[in-house]
């Protein structure tokens, strides 16, 4: 892929991510946000969403590849104790996570 | 039991933008110019699409599709796709934030400001603000995080280059972390459908169709999880 092609796609992708909240301005009076469609849409976004991160973590490509599986659930383990044990602290929750998959690959 | 009151208006948007909320997003901009040097992305083409995207799924999905080769047609379908969720989150937060007499130009600023976590916040804060500080609220804290974001990105793209690899590692799985806490905190049922079904189906077809897995398995997951929904649902009601 060209370097050129890629702006476009930056570009593309502004117009195509404005689209729905420029729209979500104009029809934001005149749209009841309860709707079943709205829901289907968060449902597929979310599900995207959760399809992304598990293959971050169960098949992850770049340079999460070199980190092994076991190494990367006990991350996610030990953030999501933290996470609990710390009335929910995002911070403490992201630093141990982090932290522990970074000791684990140290050399 | 009086209302808790908060302060609206830039200064206060800014004040918040810097504190714990603007952190972690601020990290994850971080994280996301790690991975997008270590995807091949260029500098300038990181830096441009936080700025210009402003949306981290999808710009996860545009470098996770551009390093997979997908072609631009697809690149540009997943982003739309990913980003659809933006209308049902600006169409819930306009009548919060609006005000009496709002200036439209800022109205439309706003929207771009609107990712998951500027939305969050301002679903949160913006209730309990006098009307007509709101939306200045909205745009002091989402401006001050895409700025600071977008230069971040910059400082991730950077780092990348001079920190160690297993460094780079923790920058880039920060943000599978980050969301998959944000996951376990979900009580809606039918998101808690959505994302289940994503998570499992998600590396499955990607093993099948790697180019094509993201949009699958979402429609996939969530229509299967819209309907799950809707059949409990209606199940509830006639058990009542």
């Amino acid at each position: 892929m060209t370097e050129q092609l890629l702006w476009w796609l930056i570009l593309g992708s502004f117009c195509v991510t404005y689209l729905w909240r420029g729209m979500g301005v104009v029809i934001s009076s005149r749209v009841e946000t309860g709707s079943l469609i709205f829901k289907w849409v968060s449902c597929v976004a979310y599900a995207m969403l959760a399809a992304l991160v598990s293959r971050m973590i169960f098949l992850p490509a770049g340079p999460l590849e070199a980190t092994q599986l076991y190494e990367r659930l006990l991350a996610c383990g030990v953030a999501a104790l933290v996470y609990f044990l710390f009335k929910k602290n995002l911070i403490a929750a992201l630093v141990s996570g982090v932290t522990t998959i970074i000791l684990l690959n140290m050399p | 039991m009086e209302e808790e009151q908060l302060e609206g208006g830039w200064i206060a948007g800014i004040r918040v933008a810097l504190g714990v909320q603007g952190m972690i997003i601020l990290t994850t901009c971080l994280g996301y110019g790690a991975l997008a040097r270590e995807t091949g992305l260029g500098a300038w083409v990181a830096i441009a699409s936080t700025g210009i995207i402003w949306a981290l799924p999808s710009q996860l999905v545009f470098a996770e599709l551009y390093l997979v080769s997908a072609s631009g047609a697809a690149i540009l379908f997943a982003v739309m796709v990913t980003n659809m969720r933006f209308l049902p989150m600006v169409v819930s937060l306009m009548p919060i934030i609006r005000g009496r007499s709002p200036k439209r130009w800022q109205l439309f600023l706003a929207a771009q400001f609107v990712a998951v976590t500027p939305w969050a916040v301002a679903m949160r804060d913006c209730p309990k603000m006098p009307e007509d500080d709101r939306l200045s609220y909205m745009i002091g804290m989402g401006g001050t995080l895409w700025l600071f974001g977008t230069a971040l990105t910059g400082v991730g793209y950077l780092m990348a280059s001079t920190l160690p690899s297993y460094i780079n590692l923790g920058l880039v799985f920060l943000i599978a972390i980050y969301w998959m806490l944000l996951f376990i905190d979900i009580r809606q049922r039918e998101i808690l459908f959505a994302v289940v079904l994503g998570a499992i189906f998600g590396p499955l077809i990607y093993l099948e169709l790697p180019q094509w897995s993201l949009m699958l398995t979402g429609f996939i997951g969530g229509t299967i999880a819209f309907f799950a929904d809707e059949y409990f649902t209606r199940r509830e009601l006639d058990n009542d």
